[in-house]
């Protein structure tokens, strides 16, 4: 039997148990914006439209308070990355080991750096304006295999747990003095680490799969939220289209 | 390792994404009801130990270890793999969401290879002393394949990208050799402790 995510309640919730800026869209709409958004800013190859996206994407990014305060530390990290990329993808040495900075070469570094914020700072709308809960149950309405649909929401469900246990060994090995570096000893405490971590965490499963039976799991999971589509869909809806459709008439000009 | 948003040209990522979803869609159909909680948590494992980094000289490195979830999960490591690197892009901010097709691939590709030649080797023999080694080796291999099908998807990216996949090849080979021991090191911990896990069924 395929297992699905399906509703119990008749009531809605509102998207979300709380009422802010971030739970005003359905998830499923903001899942589609920002897919159709990825796909537009992969498509432009102007400069001038990929800057422009990018500055709609990180004004709505903030207005809806979809940034955490790990996004600006995720936006340098990439940007020092890209600096570490110029001279790899900008710079041309001939075969007399004489470098030069050709103009084409500039340009699509350029495109580059811009068309990698922006998208970067779209991703920050699914980072921060959802759960991964709440992700894996738009997913499965918008059509994805329920299988998928609730490996996803197992992971998500189980992530968190795992990284604690995984932070108080590490935690643990440090105060012993243990530095993870390049060597061999460093390489067999990974192993017991890791192992031990695999074992419990397959322990875990079985007994996770053990009480899900045990309550009449038939290979199905439940779910109380009921989306609606509000007014705030339709006007996020639209301004995705217009914007969208504007850059792609700018790029078709110009 | 994560191939980065913005970066790879639109046939390239066209084409990962559709090699990763018809592996995506056979990894689901081989996929018990039964067996998802396992490879949930295993997808996990995987998202974690990406937080893990080395230092090496003055940078670090953090491990990949699809290796060791081919091995684990076979041509189920293909949603696995999806799962744990969405994850990485959406809370740890590596790899994107447009190249998320292309990383599955050069993920899981070497993963399936490196598990499916595994459990043929292993399959009826649960003690054999050559399964640490077997792994090891699997690890280096699965973090080359990986490698090299991440410098494939840049080339065919751009020209441009020429001196870029041979920085990304030069700066992977110690991690080639880190996956292989660290690898090596949880198969032979799993063989001490709990040598049932590597009862496997045919990949």
């Amino acid at each position: 039997m395929l297992p699905t995510i399906r509703d119990t309640a008749r009531e809605p919730v509102p998207n979300g148990s709380s009422s802010g800026p971030r739970e005003r869209i359905d998830p499923r709409v903001l899942v589609l914006g920002t897919v159709a958004l990825a796909i537009v800013i992969v498509a432009l190859r102007h400069p001038g439209s990929l800057a422009v996206a990018a500055i709609l994407v990180a004004a709505t990014g903030l207005t809806m308070g979809w940034w955490d305060r790990r996004t600006p530390r995720r936006v340098a990290l990439l940007n020092l990355f890209l600096i570490g990329l110029f001279p790899l993808v900008a710079v041309e040495i001939d075969a007399w080991a004489a470098w030069r900075l050709p103009a084409d070469r500039i340009r699509f570094f350029v495109l580059l750096v811009v068309r990698a914020n922006a998208l970067l700072l779209l991703a920050q709308w699914l980072a921060g304006g959802l759960d991964m809960l709440t992700l894996g149950v738009a997913l499965v309405r918008l059509g994805c295999p329920a299988k998928l649909a609730n490996l996803m929401v197992l992971t998500a469900r189980y992530l968190d747990g795992l990284a604690d246990q995984y932070r108080v060994a590490m935690r643990a090995a440090r105060l012993r003095g243990w530095v993870p570096r390049a060597d061999g000893r460093t390489c067999r405490a990974l192993g017991v680490l890791l192992g031990s971590l695999l074992l419990n965490s397959l322990d875990r499963s079985d007994r996770i799969l053990r009480a899900m039976r045990c309550r009449g799991w038939q290979g199905r999971f439940y779910s109380l939220r009921v989306f609606r589509l509000t007014r705030a869909d339709a006007v996020f809806t639209t301004m995705v289209i217009v914007v969208a459709g504007l850059l792609l008439a700018w790029e078709a000009i110009v | 390792m994560h191939l980065s948003d913005g970066i790879l040209s639109v046939p390239v990522l066209a084409g990962g994404g559709l090699l990763a979803a018809a592996g995506v869609a056979w990894g689901l159909h081989r996929l018990d009801d039964d067996a998802i909680p396992r490879t949930a948590l295993l997808s996990a494992v995987f998202f974690v130990a990406s937080l893990l980094h080395l230092r090496i000289g003055p940078g670090s490195v953090h491990l990949l270890l699809n290796g060791l979830v081919g091995i684990l999960l076979g041509w189920t490591a293909f949603p696995a793999l999806l799962i744990g690197l969405l994850f990485q892009a959406l809370l740890a901010g590596h790899g994107g969401l447009t190249v998320l097709g292309v990383n599955t691939v050069i993920f899981s590709v070497p993963a399936v290879t490196v598990g499916c030649l595994f459990r043929r080797l292993a399959r009826g023999r649960p003690a054999a002393a050559w399964m640490p080694w077997g792994a090891g080796l699997g690890g280096v291999l699965a973090a080359a394949l990986t490698v090299l099908l991440g410098a494939v998807a840049l080339l065919f990216s751009g020209r441009e990208f020429m001196n870029t996949a041979r920085a990304l090849v030069l700066l992977h080979l110690p991690v080639m050799a880190l996956e292989g021991l660290v690898t090596g090191a949880v198969v032979a911990y799993l063989q001490r402790v709990r040598p049932s896990v590597f009862r496997l069924p045919a990949p």
